[in-house]
């Protein structure tokens, strides 16, 4: 495992081996964008609007994205919806149970900050990013479905922008 | 039934301890002492003529030197509708009325765990809403603090 | 109950993340080999304190945050904070607000209807009336953002009235989506209704005694499936639904079928009571003038409302202040779910996903 890991590295000390490597990036990269199977992890409103989104109107299909039930299957985790002290353990734990590589957006004012549930309340998590790492930040209150493409795009120019040679 | 005749009826049964008090939006009000809550609601529910089968609403207001419960019944047979109220001491003790309406069981579940009160005869006293290791107080008191509780500031 | 586990019983967890468990809540199954013999449920993994943040907030500061207490019917939440404190302050409304505000809820109690019967059908399988069902409910979402510029959480009603005046081309919008929608209703019982597949997953399953029910206190469409034709809007008429004509859907096996049924029949009512209220709806202002400064007069309030999964309600304690004393939040869904383990005692495991998804539950809603 840990010769495979060393490969890039190696290919880019021979001659002509830079070349090698911009186009397997370009390779896994575009495939990886293209796509992105999320795991249906709505807990509140912004639940709704994500179901809205990969439904009639607003298509997520055309982007490659389909909805998955378990984190073993999926690469992109929504965080929609407010985080409570409750449920902050579960989170972390199917974070921790998506395989590798995995991206998580955090949608609408509640996973980013605490939202409106910033002030005054005892059983709130101010903020996903507390408890795992987050890619996309999506602001609303709940945002709307372009919103969400948007971010999903965004995170897609994110993806195309990784290189292999980062892997070790 | 109207007004009158819902108060005499309670009157007759309890002389003494019933007192009114105004609630908009109900037809009668009154207030009873704790230890007789549950004989008034098993009354309230099994006479013909009151019948009040549906217990709506179970809240508990937190006056800092006691505490209130007020309980809203509503019937379907004959549409009246009264709220009924108790005292107790803050960290006081008061039958569960479980034998009366089921609806009251995760009503009475969920003021046991954020006000600190206590049911006793209660048939499945587990907390319900907050998480399972809190160990910070009961919440919904007016003079809590807990570690990270940001308070609106004030303009 | 979960300490007592027999010797061939084994416990299932549904866990918080479950497709079908509608939001956040966990369902502890105790079987014996298929068969259920006891359900727990768990919530509370929602629980945001909306009581303990009134206790900070002036009046007009909570109307948003009513809006997160029920989000797919948002505007039930919003005209029954506004009936609780126009009867504490004893504040008129003006007929035009009034009408306003009966062709948004029942807009709402449309699309409300929709996204359950499209999780419902998800739920047992049928993947059509999802899309079916969301797509009519995009077009009534464009009739709501016409109105005041938001999709869900709406923040729309005001003490005294509403906040904005519908735009001139709404009612003609409105009538067109009206009559678009009759046959719409028909396409989705031709799907569902006479299906051999959806029958023998929903008749007979699930059976709710009425006498249970009540003692349960549980209302709205749940309970009107068991047979009790008890609709507030009837029988204790509030805002002008006393000018309508509308009939009062009931079942009478109280199973998984009838619950449907109640449902889809609702939503032609509610169609019907929309079409009304526009050939009616009269001019004239929009909202009673109330100081800025909004002191309500001391006392207390019980208001409720007949809204999609029930009956909700507000009791609001005022101390003659700007900030409410005590608010307390009587939802539908949190009574309505703790009859489920009396429900589903004795069905096999596929079944309570069926049982589970007519009880039409939301978390929000059972948490706040």
């Amino acid at each position: 495992m840990g010769v495979i890991k060393k490969l890039p590295v190696y290919f880019e000390s021979l001659p002509g081996g830079g070349l090698v490597t911009t186009v397997l990036d370009e390779v896994l990269n575009y495939s990886r964008a293209s796509s992105l199977w999320y795991m249906l992890f709505g807990l509140a409103c912004c639940a709704v609007e994500m179901m809205c989104t990969g439904a009639s109107r607003y298509d997520f299909d055309r982007f490659g994205m389909i909805f998955r039930a378990s984190p073993r299957q999926s690469d992109l985790m929504f965080v929609a919806g407010t985080l409570t002290k409750k449920m902050a353990p579960r989170v972390k734990r199917l974070y921790e149970q998506m395989a590798e590589p995995k991206y998580v957006i955090a949608m609408g004012g509640c996973a980013i900050i605490g939202g409106p549930f910033y002030y005054d309340c005892y059983s709130v998590v101010k903020g996903v990013d507390l408890i795992i790492p987050v890619d996309v930040y999506i602001p609303g209150c709940p945002p709307r479905p372009e919103s969400l493409m948007e971010g999903c795009i965004k995170l897609q120019e994110k993806i195309k922008k990784e290189k292999i040679a980062d892997w070790s | 039934m109207i007004k009158e005749q819902i108060l005499q009826a309670f009157q007759n049964k309890f002389p003494q301890k019933i007192e009114e008090f105004p609630f908009v939006g109900m037809d009668v009000a009154f207030k009873v002492e704790s230890d007789l809550i549950l004989e008034v609601c098993r009354f309230a529910k099994e006479t013909p003529e009151l019948g009040f089968d549906l217990l709506a609403c179970l809240s508990c207001v937190d006056y800092l030197d006691h505490m209130e419960l007020v309980y809203n019944l509503f019937s379907f047979t004959h549409k009246h509708k009264i709220a009924i109220k108790t005292s107790l001491p803050r960290d006081g003790e008061i039958d569960s009325v479980t034998p009366a309406w089921n609806a009251a069981n995760w009503h009475e579940r969920e003021i046991a765990e954020l006000f600190g009160m206590t049911f006793k005869n209660h048939p499945d006293p587990r907390p319900i809403l907050l998480p399972e290791d809190w160990n910070e107080g009961y919440p919904m008191r007016k003079d809590w603090e807990g570690k990270d509780f940001v308070r609106l500031p004030k303009k | 109950m979960v300490e007592k586990v027999g010797a061939e019983e084994f416990l299932v967890n549904m866990g918080p993340q479950h497709p079908s468990t509608h939001g956040v809540c966990r369902l502890l199954l105790k079987m014996d080999g298929e068969v259920i013999v006891d359900v727990v449920p768990y919530v509370g993994y929602l629980h945001r304190s909306m009581e303990k943040i009134a206790e900070n907030r002036t009046y007009l500061q909570y109307m948003p945050l009513t809006d997160r207490i029920d989000y797919v019917s948002a505007m039930f939440c919003n005209h029954v904070f506004c009936m609780a404190v126009e009867k504490l302050a004893q504040i008129q409304v003006p007929e035009r607000a009034e009408y306003i505000r009966v062709i948004m809820d029942e807009l709402n109690r449309i699309a409300s209807h929709l996204v359950w019967l499209g999780t419902f059908a998800l739920d047992l399988g049928a993947i059509t009336p999802f899309l079916y069902c969301f797509r009519e409910r995009e077009k009534i979402l464009d009739l709501l953002e016409m109105v005041c510029g938001q999709r869900m959480t709406f923040n729309y009603m005001r003490f005294g009235g509403v906040s904005r005046d519908l735009l001139p081309e709404f009612i003609p919008k409105a009538k067109e989506f009206v009559q678009y929608f009759k046959p719409r209703v028909d396409e989705y019982e031709a799907i569902l209704t006479n299906n051999p597949i959806f029958l023998g997953r929903t008749k007979g399953v699930g059976i709710l005694d009425q006498k249970i029910a009540i003692d349960y206190s549980v209302t709205g469409p749940n309970l009107r499936a068991t047979g009790l034709r008890w609709d507030l809007r009837k029988e204790e008429p509030y805002s002008i639904y006393d000018r309508f004509e509308f009939d009062i859907p009931a079942g009478t096996n109280s199973d998984v079928w009838d619950r449907y049924m109640v449902r889809i029949q609702e939503m032609r009512q509610a169609n019907r009571i929309v079409e009304q209220a526009l050939e009616s709806i009269p001019e004239g202002e929009i909202k009673t003038k109330t100081p800025t400064v909004f002191r309500p007069p001391k006392g207390e309030v019980y208001a409720r409302i007949e809204s999609t999964r029930g009956e909700m309600g507000f009791y609001i304690v005022s101390d003659g202040s700007t900030i409410p004393y005590r608010v307390k939040l009587r939802t539908a869904s949190f009574s309505n779910l703790a009859v489920l383990p009396v429900m589903s005692r004795g069905w096999k495991i596929a079944d309570i996903v069926a049982i589970f998804a007519s009880l039409d539950v939301i978390m929000p809603d059972v948490d706040r």
